[in-house]
């Protein structure tokens, strides 16, 4: 790589998270909300969803993307934070925990231990990078849904909406109906490198899951000690098949990373009641709507019945209720209005293809469901974890807001499981969209089991 | 067949394979039935055995090696009970499952040796774990003791978290925070063990990738699971113009059609399974891929293919532009 290839690739990814910090401090409105590695992690998950969405609104107007159109967001943004700078103090911009995983405290088992759980992480960058430089798409979906898509779009630098066309809608005569948010990231990544190359538009998955870890490490850090949250974190982004999938271009752990960011400000609004962090939530369902089809479902069954339960249950007067509700549904629907209203246009298919749409129980699943949990390799013990979890914690999560969290849970385990013992839908790379939900879950009830608080 | 020291036979629908008789291995010394084998295709295997006078006996164990390119060692008792007396006289192999190859590297009767039994369940332990396209969906854990690294690692956690339940529900409050607090680090110790073997297996992973791959210079790079496919399109990127449409003959069609249809986009594919050419353009290219039906006839300087129905010609006359093996090519109509 040279060092213009560089440069190249640093603003492909720089842009995005720029313009996601600009959102998040707009946001804020000056007061500090959120640490800086989470202001950091949300603003790239935020931006490359914004410009994705942007590449889109494009195509839809049949504009081609070419320097001038691809820079004009970035113009908008450097004005919008140029004016946010002026106006609040720039140590105001992050929100500071005291990080240190030790301290005096610490015993020095308990650090030997986090100094060994680092190595392992060290280790886990390394596999997933190799992967990602060494290797070319190398799994099925990865090289004809996603980057295959990408490609088209790079190359015809649009979107292409006649339907005779070869390359209508990314050209995947299967794949057509599949939200674009992956596809136009790549392309935009691979118009600013110049060239269509693998390496840097796969090189999204290894920052997606470090930005999963720093989002789920200073969240937790907002309720547990430092090295018990780092241990939870750890043990996150060492399910086997995310670090798998993080290394191989595959999106179902993003689409995780949007489901548990979308719940974890749910969560914190419910705690704090701040517009903030409901607007945050929706924004990052509004983006993980456009990154898998089935995002749709989890929301509609795993979200939208926990907000109006909770304040049903918290007794919010009706006009609350209804404000807060519609505000949190049209920031998650209407970046996303344009995408349904084509699917319905053109009479794309919406959910599981048609082979597989007949509902019939499949008594066969239910022995491979418990093979998948506890025999194969893909998720460590992390349901037995669970399963524990569910029965040390009930009484307790009962009586607090945590119950909202185990609803939420409740909820998106059982489409999973319901769409693969009546759809027979892959079971184990759809787990990862929950799976960070499941960890977070077991964090917070040990936190308030073993009363692990914040130091 | 016996090919590189590996007994190999293609098996079709349920067979047995009886070994030699007049065994007479004495009962009461415990004998067990080690063998080594390796199976192509889903397919499993069970034992059985007959006493001198008694009825055939087939072992209960149903053994299904995992699907993973490795030879898996396996130990079949061939006694029924420690009571039982007599002379084992026949010994046989019941195979069943969906056709394909079975390859036996090696099998033999003996007694129960704890200290091979421990070792060769090491060795399957240390198997890594392959780099296969189905891999995205399923990771093989490793198997100790007849039972994957998995299972046994949950059923530790299990009954544990059973045990300690079992305290947490009559302890007091500040007991109760003691008892969750040393089963979290258990548990997170449990976590680790896992992850220690399945850093292990990533890093095989990293190695094989890095020995077929990265190390070997351009002409001998391979990739799991796909071979010299990467070489391949090398090649078809070189001859093949970025505005041309191609015809492609792959054999079988997955996996390379889907990842051709890819790497050489802008190029445009027809096949039996991908199509995304411009109609009425023409599709000069051919693209043959280990496909053994597509051949090019020389004296009619054109692609003839021989089916199990027949031959025919499926192309106008053109040449052969680039040779990548007997069964890969890249052949150009003429203009």
């Amino acid at each position: 790589m040279t060092p213009i290839t560089i440069a190249r690739l640093s603003l492909a990814y720089l842009i995005p998270t720029l313009i996601g910090i600009v959102i998040l401090s707009g946001l804020e409105r000056g007061k500090r909300r959120l640490a800086g590695f989470e202001k950091l992690a949300l603003g790239f998950a935020i931006g490359s969803g914004i410009v994705s969405f942007y590449l889109f609104y494009l195509g839809i107007l049949r504009i081609r993307f070419n320097f001038w159109t691809l820079t004009a967001i970035v113009w908008l943004f450097i004005i919008w934070g140029i004016f946010i700078y002026a106006r609040i103090r720039p140590k105001k911009l992050a929100h500071s925990y005291r990080s240190n995983i030790f301290s005096s405290k610490t015993k020095w088992k308990e650090k030997l231990l986090i100094t060994f759980l680092v190595i392992l992480l060290i280790w886990k960058i390394f596999f997933i990078a190799f992967n990602v430089v060494v290797s070319a798409p190398y799994f099925d979906d990865s090289v004809s849904c996603w980057n295959y898509k990408a490609k088209v779009y790079f190359h015809t630098r649009r979107i292409i909406w006649d339907r005779k066309d070869p390359d209508f809608l990314g050209g995947h005569p299967g794949r057509t109906h599949y939200p674009n948010g992956i596809p136009l990231f790549k392309s935009w990544v691979a118009l600013w490198m110049g060239r269509w190359e693998d390496l840097p538009v796969n090189v999204n998955t290894l920052i997606f899951w470090l930005c999963l870890g720093l989002l789920f490490y200073f969240n937790l850090r907002y309720y547990l000690s430092a090295s018990v949250a780092f241990a939870f974190t750890y043990m996150l982004l060492s399910i086997p098949l995310i670090t798998f999938h993080a290394g191989f271009a595959y999106f179902d752990m993003v689409a995780g990373f949007y489901f548990i960011g979308g719940i974890i400000y749910l969560y914190r609004w419910i705690e704090r009641r701040e517009d903030f962090y409901l607007v945050l939530s929706a924004l990052l369902f509004a983006i993980g709507l456009s990154i898998k089809e089935e995002m749709l479902a989890f929301f509609v069954l795993g979200v939208i019945p926990v907000l109006v339960i909770y304040q049903a249950a918290a007794k919010f007067r009706l006009p609350s209720l209804v404000r807060n509700t519609a505000l949190y549904l049209s920031i998650v629907f209407v970046p996303s209005f344009p995408w349904f209203y084509a699917k319905a246009n053109y009479r794309l298919q919406l959910g599981p293809v048609p082979a597989t749409q007949q509902l019939e129980f499949n008594p066969k699943a239910l022995k491979l469901l418990v093979a998948y949990f506890f025999d194969f390799g893909n998720y460590n013990i992390l349901w037995t974890l669970l399963i524990a979890g569910f029965v040390f914690s009930f009484h307790y999560v009962i009586k607090s807001n945590l119950k909202y969290l185990l609803l939420s849970l409740v909820f998106a385990l059982a489409f999973l499981l319901g769409a693969f013992l009546f759809v027979r839908w892959t079971f184990n790379r759809a787990t990862l969209i929950v799976m960070p939900l499941m960890i977070y879950y077991l964090a917070l009830i040990y936190g308030k089991l073993s009363t692990s608080r914040c130091t | 067949m016996i090919q590189g020291g590996v007994f190999r036979i293609l098996g079709k629908e349920e067979f047995q394979l009886v070994l030699p008789p007049g065994l007479n291995i004495p009962a009461e010394r415990n004998p067990y039935l080690r063998i080594r084998l390796r199976f192509q295709s889903p397919r499993y295997m069970r034992v059985f055995w007959q006493s001198r006078g008694g009825k055939p006996i087939l072992s209960l164990r149903v053994i299904q090696p995992p699907f993973d390119r490795h030879f898996h060692t396996y130990w079949i008792p061939l006694a029924k009970s420690p009571e039982q007396k007599g002379k084992v006289e026949r010994v046989g192999l019941f195979f069943g499952g969906r056709p394909g190859w079975i390859e036996i590297d090696s099998l033999d009767i003996g007694p129960f040796s704890l200290k091979e039994y421990v070792l060769s369940q090491w060795q399957e332990f240390c198997l890594p774990r392959p780099l296969n396209l189905a891999t995205i969906n399923f990771l093989q854990s490793p198997w100790l003791f007849n039972k994957s690294f998995a299972s046994w690692l949950n059923i530790i956690a299990a009954l544990i978290l059973i045990g300690a339940a079992i305290f947490y529900f009559k302890a007091g409050d500040k007991q109760k925070i003691k008892i969750v607090s040393r089963i979290g680090f258990t548990m997170l110790v449990l976590w680790v063990v896992y992850d220690i073997r399945e850093t292990y297996s990533q890093y095989k992973m990293v190695e094989e990738i890095y020995l077929s791959y990265v190390e070997p210079p351009p002409e001998k790079k391979t990739f799991p699971a796909l071979g010299d496919f990467y070489r391949f399109i090398d090649l078809c990127r070189e001859k093949i113009p970025p505005d041309s449409q191609y015809h492609f003959y792959p054999y079988p069609d997955w996996p390379y059609d889907c990842r051709i249809h890819y790497f050489l986009y802008p190029r445009r594919i027809h096949s039996d399974t991908w199509i995304n050419i411009i109609e009425g353009e023409e599709i000069p290219y051919h693209v043959v891929y280990k496909n053994p039906r597509v051949h090019y006839d020389l004296s009619r300087r054109r692609l003839r293919y021989t089916g199990p129905e027949g031959g025919s010609f499926i192309s106008p006359p053109g040449d052969v532009i680039a040779l990548f093996d007997r069964n890969s090519f890249i052949f150009l109509e003429d203009r």
